[in-house]
């Protein structure tokens, strides 16, 4: 325990570390065992700065009038054919809530990308593939790439029809073994318009597929497990987990399985394991699995793989062309089996660039747990000045599963900032959480303003447990916006400026589970992590899709929970006070009786699904698409900005597309820029990378309003406004007008034909031990597939109420919430927190507030009766 | 039992502040404070009784914790924005002073004390009392009413003394160095010493003026013998059954120290004369005598008031006399007894009739004084600290004196909205929703529970208003006795202004500025709400508010606009039979109202011929005495034969009087008790909140206009006499008859009646007396900023 507790480990890991010794319950070994080859014999090739273009850079080609496409000053756009060097291999970026997708007229998103020594070593590469709207303008919209907080190269953008793929060089030295950051952003304008309202239109959809770090064949996959991070995940941003499980596995074996399934998550950071089970797969991304007991391993993966084995030992075996990067989990007995699960708790520092760590920290939210303020610079913001009509950043927090949400408090958003003079009336600043506006502030002095701490109240009740986005906009249109000239985008002065001095302060918070309550669950793991009782995994159908199902249901909750859980697998319902159970299996493996118990919706689920129930199992999983078909898919995919796991299969047949993961050595490059071409040394460029960060935008800004505040020019503004304000005043009644008439809120049905999976939560007992959580599909391939979309952080996000039920088409979850749930404490009962809770109830249940006020108020005014008519003098 | 009681109440009260400083939604607000709005509605409308008035106070208090609660913790402006900051937190404390002083007045007013009459006692028990009367320079016939009152009150003659105590004849004011003065006052003391010679009062007079009033009764003290002191200002006449109602207590009591009763006047105060509402709407003082010391009464801590009271001399002996360490020796002498353990009773029963300052000025000046001295026994004579006082009782002293810090929270409510308008400063945050949720409700609350305590009482506004036309002066005063505690300033008032023509108050600048800032101030709201429309809905409420800071503004310009007196006396409603002797001819009549000048009356019959012969005729009005008294009940009438009145009303005025038939003016005018309650009683009709909004709008309107009048007549007036005339002085009244009765030495003293300009119309000299207003609920506006 000391030795462990020496480690300065995030927090997070910390816990689970403890966690982990204590639910495993195994003595601790001093020394830890990698049955690794030791680094130098990895094949590492390291280039230094001075050598010249590596295998996989391509010689320039000067003949598509390079001047007339690159309008921009930054921008190299040199353009470069030829396929990449053979053996390379790209390293996909993992997924994050907002998809891939950068809307807008300004758009930034931020990854953390773990890296091996080795392969940080190496002269390397980014590959970025996008597709842009058409309503973007190229002449004056750009992409930049940053890594490590420098930017790394900037590029015209130009993609509308299809896919293109953009190269960057990366300086030699900028990447760090460990975590690194990277931050894409955009900055578009509209071809034709200049209203707020188009901007809406603008976006650029970054193509998972085609983007990533290109590494070299030789050092892309992972030879130990302390660099598990590096594992590669695929093109959709998950990581594939193939469980390798023996024939007629027991459900010891599964525990085991689950277990090593999240350890390898958590340890690794993986978001999105999507685990199935089946024979060992071949490929360059993901990884198999495989736990047991030597003597039944050396069979499947042969006795040279394997080596001797004597004791416990967690080996990781490299990609070859056979098989994905292997990890194995083993000991001569079960006994020491269970022991090598501990040789995953590598406790070390993580590691990384600063900018790595933390984007590491902030991936895919940061945890905020009320109580604190945080800046945006620790967010991975970075202060801008904007020269477009709409204005938008936003970061990701997540809120501890048992955070009760309802408003009685708000977080305060204290935005530093400022905007130019001359904004029309209508300019504002809004702050959504959630996709829902929270406050907005008009942006009223006509002279502009600068200000370092505008505090804008969030109600608490925008929140929820878990993943949250907080985006801020600014709407900043002009009086000239009206009278478009789209041309004058190009080097517009600046209407807004946003400091990454902005911070965000979260009040102290009510904290308490409820239950049922699947939010809570999705979000934090409880009530199976950290039960009292071991919790139950109950698997009535021990089919591989199943098993694959219920490991990445019950990897996710561990994820959420940032602990393993120590699940037991259970065959046979578990009576009451058995510990709370998961349960995951197709539709008609479960008893109706037990269904009917959790309060699942049967005839209505039995309805929708009846096709399905019962099908066949598919014989050939992965039909091949044509090239013309993926490309089609994929652009249908990346326009609607869609999770790509859960559309796969459906509007597009059952197709899978294996091809995908083939493409990428024959993808034909349309362009490739590359910064350092431009520049004859690169000491030069970074150089002029480096004196940039520095400036005092604030000092700049309010130096300037100083300036700008002649009477002249407020009596002009002034004059415009008014003219503008009579207008205004009508269109505003009118759309106003039509809102309020216009309150469809989308379609609210619980089931749709393409539901294809149901989430419910209920308690069947008296307590925290006898929840149930049952996930059902109609049947064990639609419950993998399901399954596969529903850990989409898009979709898992959603999961909330008593039932949830999964629209595939739509991405979306159907909620059913829940009327009263039981609160279960999860924290030390404290005065401050048991008010808060109060607090929120009463919120959430206006009318026992008010009734009970005024129960009160009589009771007061009958006692204070009582009381003063016997003291003093009687009146009468 | 008590204790449980105790525990009950408590442990209710701690239940609630739990519950209602739970941080809920606004929408969670929002229900809440309607429906407690709606519960109170329905309280008043249908519950009656005290259970009923407790439940009301109790759900009004709901909202007003829910208000604060919020208020302190989610609207103060940031540490980033220190300007703000500190306007904001000045605006915070004004809210929070109101709501302490709203709280301490719901406590003192839990359970108001309604007295039965007192029972009549055999003669042979009741005590020796001493009626002091002390005058500095109230004109003669005034004296003599006054006297003539006291003296024929319902009570035992040998029992019953009248003082009257010059100070206004003291050897120092008739050695006084300008002979002039030294004239007036040896003139003065002569004709009073004959006068109660007369009229069989005791006439008192001292060496030195020292420590004004208490000094000049406390003197008296050394020379009375009596059981009791009864202490009536110059002005203040007692009708016939006050020491009925009044001595019994102590009998009852032997602890019993003092029994107030209430000021009644039947002249209006500047403020009901200007705005014309006396003859319909409750006094300024009814709230603070109806309510508030009936209140304390409950506690044992009502006050004396400086006049109207009955005191245990005893008890003044102890404590050494009247206390005159301040300048509101009343209270302060009240405040040492009450601390020596002695006990005070309240009879809300008006029994005496008085007169009150006419002029703003001096209107100005009389609560100029009692705020200071107030300010001076909380500074000098902390109730917190006062050993003996029990802990109700501090509080009720604590209120009576912090009240008098008003002007700076109704300045602060005057001036904030200019802070956003003029100069953009935000210090209130808050959204729309929260807006509506929290402030509006509070107010609306506060409205309702304002008007359902003191409704009958108090027009709705009217305290704002008083309190803004006061706030302006006392503001200065309160900082000069807050500076220097010991020397207060004691401002003479000026008097001898003519009240014969429309003018403005000499003070009325101050109000003009108000208005004019007031005025700019709505301006620039409506024009930054045209230019700046992005600021819409915080520019709107907060112009909103300033502009009803505006028409409070232009109510105050209507009460400083002096109009013209007509009524040189004012009158009482009385019903009284009558006989009018027209040169030997008597013709029956009924006297419908008197003055202290004259009387109006209907005939019963026809006129008498005798009457028709000129346009006027001297008579003598026989009175059908109430009371005991002695000879002929008559008085000398003079009668215009002018169109009558409404019903026959011929108004007639009262030829110069000798000192015996001031006893038939007192018979007459004073003689029935019911006389003043049925006056009292005819104002007082509950004003809805929305009736009397309506009025103090349409003043809002009107009386900007009429001051504006004023002040364009009184420049034309000023250019044409460069110079006006200085005021006479105080006490110079006397010279006045000195050189009237040179003019015309065969009718002395005759000119009161006739009411001539060039005379000194009756006046209320006070000099210093307490009569701190009662506590009211005052609302506020706030403003909004749409989230920060």
């Amino acid at each position: 325990m000391m030795s462990l507790g020496r480690a300065s480990f995030h927090l997070c890991v910390g816990a689970f570390c403890v966690a982990a010794i204590l639910a495993i319950g195994a003595p601790l070994r001093a020394q830890t065992i990698f049955m690794t080859a030791p680094p130098s014999v990895a094949k590492v090739q390291i280039k230094g700065p001075s050598s010249s273009a590596p295998s996989s850079q391509v010689a320039p080609r000067g003949n598509s009038s390079p001047a007339a496409k690159t309008p921009i000053a930054v921008s190299t756009g040199l353009r470069t054919e030829g396929p990449l060097a053979p053996g390379a291999v790209l390293r996909h970026l993992t997924n994050n809530i907002q998809g891939y997708r950068l809307a807008g007229e300004i758009g930034a998103s931020e990854w953390p990308i773990y890296l091996t020594l080795a392969q940080a070593r190496r002269k390397l590469q980014f590959q970025l593939g996008y597709l842009a709207a058409v309503s973007v303008m190229p002449e004056a919209s750009t992409l930049t790439l940053m890594l490590n907080d420098e930017v790394v190269g900037v590029t015209q953008i130009s993609a509308f029809t299809s896919v293109k793929t953009v190269v960057f060089d990366i300086p030699t030295g900028l990447m760090r073994a460990g975590f690194n950051s990277v931050r894409i952003s955009t900055d578009q304008r509209h071809r034709v318009d200049c209203s707020v309202e188009a901007t809406f239109e603008l976006w650029t959809q970054i193509d998972p597929t085609q983007t990533g770090l290109i590494l070299d064949e030789a050092d892309a996959g992972i030879d130990n497990l302390a660099d598990l991070g590096a594992l590669l995940p695929d093109e959709q941003g998950a990581l594939p987990i193939r469980a390798v499980l023996p024939q007629n596995a027991q459900p010891a074996t599964v525990v085991r399985m689950l277990r090593a399934v999240q350890m390898i998550s958590i340890m690794g950071r993986f978001e999105q394991p999507v685990v199935d089970a089946g024979p060992l797969l071949p490929g360059r991304y993901g990884v198999n699995l495989l736990v047991g007991p030597a003597n039944q391993l050396i069979g499947q993966v042969g006795f040279d793989n394997l080596g001797v084995v004597d004791r416990p030992r967690a080996v990781v075996l490299p990609a070859t062309p056979e098989r994905r990067t292997t990890i194995i989990i083993t000991g001569t007995t079960l006994a020491q089996v269970d022991e090598a699960m501990n040789l995953f708790l590598v406790a070390t520092t993580p590691k990384g660039a600063p900018a790595g760590l933390r984007a590491a920290a902030a991936f895919p939210g940061y945890r905020l747990e009320g109580g604190q303020r945080i800046k945006m610079h620790d967010l991975g913001l970075v202060s801008e000045e904007f020269s477009g009509r709409l204005f938008r950043t936003g970061f990701n927090i997540i809120m501890p599963p048992d955070f009760y949400p309802a408003d009685y408090g708000r977080a305060t958003l204290r935005v530093g900032g400022g905007y130019a003079s001359g904004l029309s009336s209508r300019a504002q600043l809004v702050v959504n959480v959630n996709e829902r506006t929270a406050v907005s502030l008009s942006l009223l002095k006509t002279s502009g303003e600068v200000f370092k701490d505008n505090p804008l109240p969030l109600p608490l009740g925008f929140f929820r447990p878990g993943l949250n986005r907080v985006e801020i906009e600014a709407h900043v249109p002009t009086k000239g916006d009206d009278n478009c000239d789209p041309l004058s985008a190009i080097d517009a002065p600046n209407r807004f400026l946003f400091l990454d001095q902005t911070e965000i302060e979260l009040p102290a918070i009510a904290r308490v589970a409820r239950i049922p309550d699947l939010a809570v669950t999705a979000t934090g793991g409880f009530p199976y992590a950290g039960s009292a009782v071991r919790p139950k995994l109950f698997l009535p159908s021990f089919d591989e899709k199943s098993i694959g199902a219920a490991l990445t249901v019950a990897a996710h909750l561990a994820i959420a929970a940032g602990r393993p859980i120590d699940f037991d697998i259970a065959a046979k319902p578990p009576g009451k006070g058995q510990g709370p159970t998961l349960a995951v299996a197709p539709f008609d493996a479960f008893d109706s009786g037990l269904l009917q118990k959790l309060a699942m919706p049967i005839a209505d689920l039995r309805e929708a699904w009846k096709d399905r129930i019962g099908a066949p199992p598919r014989t050939h999983a992965e039909e091949i698409l044509s090239q013309t078909q993926a490309a089609a898919r994929n652009r249908l995919v990346l326009q609607n900005n869609f999770p790509m796991a859960c559309h796969a299969g459906l509007h597009l047949g059952t197709k899978h597309s294996a091809l995908n993961r083939a493409r990428f050595a024959n993808i034909d490059y349309s362009a490739v820029a590359s910064l350092l071409r431009n520049a004859t040394n690169p000491n030069d460029l970074k150089q002029a990378l480096a004196a940039q960060p520095t400036r005092d935008l604030f000092g700049e800004w309010d130096a300037k309003m100083r300036n700008e505040t002649s009477w002249s020019h407020i009596v002009v503004s002034w004059f415009v406004r008014m003219r503008e304000w009579g207008v205004a005043k009508f269109t505003d009644a009118g759309s106003w007008m039509s809102k309020s008439f216009d309150s469809t809120d989308g379609d609210s049905r619980l089931l749709t034909p393409d539901s294809l999976l149901a989430v419910g939560q209920n308690v069947v007992g008296d307590g925290v031990e006898d929840v149930w959580t049952v996930v059902t599909a109609p049947n064990a391939d639609d419950l993998a597939d399901a399954v596969g979309c529903l850990v989409d952080p898009r979709v898992s996000r959603q999961i909330a109420g008593r039932l949830s039920v999964l629209d595939v088409a739509r991405a979306r979850m159907n909620i059913t919430p829940v009327d009263d749930p039981h609160f279960v404490a999860t924290q030390p009962l404290s005065v401050g927190n048991v008010r808060l809770i109060a607090a929120g109830w009463l919120s959430l249940h206006a009318l026992a507030y008010v009734l009970g006020a005024v129960t009160l108020a009589i009771l007061l005014a009958a006692a204070t009766r009582l009381f003063v008519r016997n003291i003093g003098r009687r009146a009468d | 039992m008590s204790r449980v009681r105790a525990f009950l109440w408590i442990a209710a009260g701690i239940a609630a502040l739990g519950l209602l400083t739970q941080p809920v939604s606004v929408q969670a607000q929002l229900s809440l404070s309607v429906t407690l709005i709606a519960a109170m509605a329905l309280v008043w409308m249908f519950a009656r009784g005290k259970l009923a008035r407790q439940l009301f106070i109790s759900l009004a208090s709901f909202n007003v914790i829910r208000y604060i609660y919020w208020r302190s913790c989610y609207t103060l402006p940031p540490t980033s924005d220190p300007v703000g900051l500190t306007l904001g937190l000045i605006l915070f404390a004004a809210e929070i002073y109101c709501v302490i002083i709203l709280i301490i007045s719901l406590i003192i007013g839990a359970d108001p004390v309604k007295r039965k009459p007192q029972k009549r006692w055999p003669d042979d028990e009741l005590p020796v009392v001493d009626v002091f009367v002390p005058t500095y320079n109230e004109d003669e016939y005034i004296l003599a009413t006054t006297v003539a009152a006291a003296r024929s009150m319902d009570y035992p003659k040998n029992k019953l003394h009248v003082w009257l105590l010059d100070d206004g004849g003291t050897d120092q004011k008739c050695n006084d160095k300008d002979p002039v003065k030294a004239e007036s006052a040896r003139h003065r003391r002569a004709s009073l010493e004959a006068l109660c010679k007369e009229m069989g009062a005791i006439y008192q007079t001292r060496v030195r003026n020292e420590h004004a009033k208490a000094g000049n009764m406390n003197n008296a003290l050394a020379h009375a013998k009596g059981d009791l002191v009864l202490v009536f200002d110059a002005d203040h006449a007692p009708f016939r059954s006050f020491l009925q109602e009044t001595v019994g207590y102590f009998l009852e009591d032997p602890k019993l120290f003092l029994v107030q009763t209430p000021h009644v006047f039947l002249n209006p105060d500047p403020i009901e004369k200007n705005l014309r509402t006396f003859d319909h709407m409750p006094s300024e003082n009814e709230m603070f005598y109806s309510i508030t010391q009936r209140g304390l009464d409950k506690w044992d801590a009502s006050f004396f008031c400086g006049s109207a009271a009955l005191l245990r001399r005893s008890a003044l002996a102890e404590a050494g006399g009247f206390s005159g360490v301040t300048i509101t020796e009343d209270c302060e002498t009240a405040f040492e007894l009450h601390a020596r353990g002695w006990h005070s009773v309240f009879v809300d029963k008006p029994l005496i009739a008085g007169l009150q300052p006419e002029t703003f000025a001096s209107f100005v000046g009389q609560r100029v004084r009692w705020c200071q001295g107030m300010l001076q026994i909380l500074m000098l004579k902390n109730p917190l600290f006062k050993k003996g006082l029990k802990p109700i009782q501090k509080l009720g002293y604590l209120s009576s004196m912090t009240f008098w810090f008003f002007p700076f929270p109704r300045l602060v409510f005057m001036l904030a909205p200019l802070s956003y308008i003029l100069f953009n400063v935000k210090i209130f945050v808050s959204n729309v929703d929260e807006a509506i949720a929290y402030t509006l409700t509070y107010m609306i609350v506060n409205m309702m529970v304002q008007n359902y305590l003191f409704g009958s009482v108090r027009w709705p506004w009217v305290s704002e208003l008083y309190e803004y036309c006061q706030g302006v002066f006392l503001a200065n005063a309160i900082v000069s006795v807050v500076m220097n505690p010991r020397k207060p300033t004691f401002n003479v008032t000026a008097k001898g202004l003519t009240l014969d023509n429309d003018h403005l108050s000499e003070l009325a600048w101050p109000f003009f500025t108000m208005y004019g800032l007031l005025l700019a101030g709505s301006l620039m709201a409506a024009y930054r709400y045209v230019f700046e429309p992005g600021i819409d809905n915080l520019m709107l409420i907060v112009g909103l508010w300033n502009s009803f800071n505006l028409v409070m503004a232009g109510v105050g310009l209507g009460a400083v606009s002096e109009r013209k007196q007509l009524d040189r006396h004012p009158r009482l409603k009385i019903d009284r039979a009558a006989t009018l002797d027209v040169k030997g001819e008597r013709v029956p009549c009924r006297i419908e109202n008197v003055s202290a000048g004259g009387c109006a009356l209907r005939f019963e019959g026809d006129m008498p011929a005798a009457l028709l012969e000129g346009e006027e005729t001297n008579t003598r009005l026989i009175v059908k005495p109430m009371g005991d008294m002695a000879g002929d009940a008559s008085l000398p009438l003079r009668f215009r034969r002018v169109p009558p009145g409404v019903g026959g009303l011929y108004g007639c005025s009262f030829e110069t009087m000798n000192p015996h038939e001031y006893f038939v003016l007192a018979d007459l005018m004073y003689g029935d008790s019911d006389a003043l309650p049925k006056f009292l009683a005819s104002r007082r009709k509950h004003k809805s909140i929305w009736v009397g909004t309506g009025q103090f709008l349409m003043w809002g309107f009107v009386e900007p206009v009429r001051a504006i009048a004023y002040l364009f007549k009184h420049k034309a007036k000023a250019a044409q006499s460069e110079l006006a005339a200085p005021p006479p002085e105080a006490s110079t009244v006397w010279l006045h008859r000195l050189a009237a009765q040179g003019a015309e030495p065969a009718t002395a003293s005759s000119t009161e009646v006739t009411a001539s300009p060039s005379m000194e119309p009756p006046k209320k000299p006070k000099r210093a007396a307490a009569k701190p207003k009662t506590t009211a609920p005052r609302k506020r506006a706030a403003t909004k900023r749409k989230s920060a």
